[in-house]
């Protein structure tokens, strides 16, 4: 390189050098240092000892405990409960955050991925005040979740909560019409919040309103990204809308939906303000989230390197699925 | 050239400017360091840097009073006190970094359940020494049952700010209005038992106007209460094991159970804080057992009549004494003059000023501090708080076991159950005591 190459390199590293910096101290270096607290017993106040996988076997690892399984059947227990027994995972709650987790996760892209596109694809055409509506569906995004969780907190009590305020009124609309006809439809008080059936369902919901507006803007700009002619073309051929909704717009926003549906997942694998904020993964753990509990252990229970061992997990199962997804992407994502 | 030369001067004090930033934030952070660097030569002044968590404005004015006042008292000792506020939420949070980053305060509250943890860590000073060099202090100044759980193996981890028992708000107006007998009235005459708590509760519940008898929030202070008073216990007796098998225990979380299950006396309940306090305050509930922390909410709040009882009796008088210590950061430079500003919080006078405020219950037996705090009104009546403290059970710091893994992990999500009907007491608790037993440290 000559003096003056040189010379501009060296210029392009400084600027660079604040940015560089920055992630260096704030990022990289805390990531390297939690994959080493994962291996010790770092409880954020004594030097860690190292104590190899230790953290990975306990939250992964399952007692083998035959004589359990013995006097569980002498005590009269079917075959299944005495395996029960026999075989236990050492961390229970690990497992039950994991479920929640994906529980949670399967949820929040049911609701959100198909009624997102059927809201763009509503949302795409030029009548007036369309503007105001993309904007009105956008809102919940840009909102605070810290106030979105707070209003809804209170929306879903149990007993002036105005949404079973509001389904008490429709049923018992409904019910007036049903008595005519004979049966009566049960009073519905739902729990919501306190309820351990409804609990992860409240937070889909919030979650699933938080996010469909983001979604929807990314397929409005890809629906409209779409050439007419081909549209022109299908209708000459004779294609009904369903075909040409089969056949010409899913296919070209494919890898548009790809992308939703990659980021969404990993964005909502690592669910944690929810769940802090309403509910404390209670009642009974129904909505403890695998962030939530990691957060717990790390920063409330001083177990710091269990904790960090839990979110490099965390990072391994969000890895693993995203390459599937890429995989199975070669055939289903067309892409010009 | 000149042009290219301007740009890397830019560029260099673009750099500089950013990383002086980033310094700068450092000082404020720990102004203790400079405070103390500037020692007049005679005698060394000291700044001892504390904290506490008022639960209000009003708190927090009188305590950064009571810090001036003292440092203007303590002159004579060298010793200048700096109030170092911090918010309410993520106190421990906040405080947990601070201990990990060795810059916490000299002196600073924490709650008493967490007392052992922060010991075990080592983060906290032991004050025997400084207590056992001071002939004008007495342990017994104080009330026993704080400064039991603050003695372990002979070290003293910290002296009590205040105390607060767990007493029964009741809403005067819902018992007027549906002719059921006063509980105070009731407690007077030796008829506060559980029986009548039920019955009561039962009298005043009328689910089609939303009202009913008795509310709580999920936490174990309130649920807790329930295995004290049937003469259970959370833990065995030196804390390493799980408690909540004992059958004294079940009868009490039985008692709970037909509350909310079989009665129908109470809504379920929510999260700590949270729903249980709001509805009690709007006044669709009759009773509320709480500590006197919801006092101030209440005198500015509740547009009801409303007093406060002892908790019932239902076999063994119980209730809870919360606490909270004043402890010394293991890593703190002035470890003499920290020892004085802790004593010095913790005396008659300055407990008076804040019980006159009506938050907390001073933990110091002196008089003058007690009647302060029986001055001050509504409720018409306080002694119930004061009563309490003489047979609590008081908040345990658990030496033996994480508290946060044992209770809120183990037991917590199995009394959930409970409450909302999805399991029977006798499975929960089998299922609470499988999950703990585990986690505690044997000995």
């Amino acid at each position: 390189m000559s003096a003056k190459q040189r010379r501009e390199a060296f210029e392009g590293f400084l600027f660079l050098l604040p940015n560089f910096l920055g992630f260096l101290i704030f990022f990289a270096v805390p990531l390297a240092l939690s994959f080493y607290y994962s291996f010790t017993d770092y409880n954020l106040f004594q030097p860690p000892n190292f104590i190899g996988l230790q953290n990975y076997i306990t939250a992964l690892g399952f007692n083998f405990d035959p004589e359990a399984y013995r006097l569980a059947l002498a005590q009269g227990s079917s075959i299944f409960a005495a395996l029960g027994e026999l075989v236990t995972p050492k961390d229970p709650t690990f497992w039950i955050a994991l479920g929640n987790t994906f529980k949670y996760a399967i949820g929040v892209l049911i609701l959100c991925i198909m009624p997102s596109f059927f809201l763009a694809w509503l949302l795409n055409s030029s009548l007036p005040g369309m503007a105001i509506y993309r904007g009105l569906f956008y809102i919940p995004v840009v909102a605070s979740i810290v106030g979105s969780a707070l209003v809804w907190f209170w929306i879903y009590n149990r007993d002036s909560g105005v949404l079973n305020i509001a389904l008490a009124y429709v049923i018992n609309g409904l019910s007036n019409i049903t008595q005519n006809l004979g049966f009566t439809l049960p009073e519905p008080i739902i729990g919501w919040l306190v309820d351990s059936n409804y609990s992860l369902l409240s937070l889909i919901i919030l979650t699933s309103w938080a996010t469909i507006g983001y979604d929807m803007v990314i397929f409005l700009a890809a629906l409209q990204g779409i050439p007419r002619h081909l549209y022109e073309a299908a209708t000459v051929d004779g294609a009904t809308r369903w075909q040409s909704l089969f056949k010409i717009t899913i296919p070209m926003i494919s890898a548009t939906i790809f992308f939703i549906l990659v980021t969404n997942t990993i964005a909502v694998l690592q669910i944690f303000s929810e769940p802090y904020i309403m509910t404390q993964g209670g009642p009974a753990n129904s909505t403890l989230t695998i962030v939530y509990y990691l957060y717990q252990k790390g920063f409330q229970r001083f177990q710091m390197g269990y904790g960090s061992s839990l979110a490099w997990l965390v990072f391994a199962i969000i890895f693993i699925i995203t390459t599937l997804q890429f995989r199975v992407a070669n055939r289903w994502v067309y892409e010009e | 050239m000149i042009k290219k030369n301007l740009q890397f001067v830019l560029a260099a004090v673009l750099i500089a400017v950013f990383l002086l930033a980033a310094c700068a934030q450092q000082p404020a952070e720990q102004p203790a360091a400079p405070a103390a660097t500037e020692a007049p030569a005679a005698m060394e002044e000291v700044t001892i840097r504390w904290r506490t968590r008022p639960d209000n404005q009003q708190e927090q004015d009188v305590y950064q009073k009571i810090s001036d006042e003292l440092s203007a008292q303590l002159a004579s000792q060298g010793i200048k006190l700096q109030y170092d506020p911090a918010p309410v939420t993520g106190y421990l949070d906040k405080l947990t970094t601070e201990f990990s980053a060795g810059n916490a305060p000299d002196v600073v509250w924490i709650p008493g359940a967490s007392t052992a943890d922060y010991a075990n860590l080592g983060v906290i000073a032991d004050l025997m020494p400084y207590v056992n060099a001071d002939p004008d202090f007495k342990i017994s100044d104080y009330y026993d049952a704080p400064m039991n759980e603050l003695q372990n193996n002979g070290k003293l981890w910290g002296l009590p700010r205040d105390i607060s028992t767990l007493v029964m708000y009741y809403n005067k107006d819902l018992f007027e209005k549906y002719g059921v007998d006063d509980p105070a009235e009731l407690a007077a005459n030796g008829q506060w038992t559980c029986e009548n708590f039920e019955r009561v509760a039962q009298e005043l519940t009328h689910e089609d106007e939303k009202i009913y008898g008795f509310s709580m929030s999920n936490w174990w202070g309130p649920w807790g209460w329930f295995i004290y008073s049937h003469g259970g216990n959370m833990f065995n007796a030196d804390r390493t094991a799980c408690g909540l098998a004992d059958p004294n225990s079940i009868n009490g979380l039985q008692f709970m159970s037909d509350l909310f299950n079989a009665d129908k006396v109470a809504p379920p309940p929510g999260i700590e804080g949270g729903v249980g306090e709001t509805e009690f305050l709007s006044g669709s509930i009759g009773m509320f057992p709480n500590g006197r922390w919801m006092t101030p909410g209440m005198r500015e709040n509740a547009q009801f009549n409303w007093g406060v009882v002892e908790m019932p009796n239902c076999g063994q008088q119980s209730t809870w004494l919360f606490w909270g210590p004043y402890v010394m950061s293991a890593k703190s430079e002035h470890p003499e003059q920290a020892w004085a500003v802790i004593k010095a919080l913790t005396s008659p006078e300055v407990q008076a000023q804040v019980a006159a405020l009506g938050t907390n219950i001073p933990s110091n037996k002196d008089q003058a501090a007690v009647d302060a705090f029986l001055n001050s009104k509504p409720p018409d009546d306080n002694q119930p708080f004061i009563a309490g403290a003489a047979y609590a059970q008081a908040e345990i710091p658990l030496y033996t076991g994480n508290w946060g893994d044992i209770v809120n992990g183990q037991y917590q999500p199995n009394i959930d159950n409970i409450l909302y009907g999805k399991a029977s007491v006798a499975d929960a608790v089998k299922a609470a005591c499988e999950g703990a037993d585990p986690l505690f440290k044997k000995p």
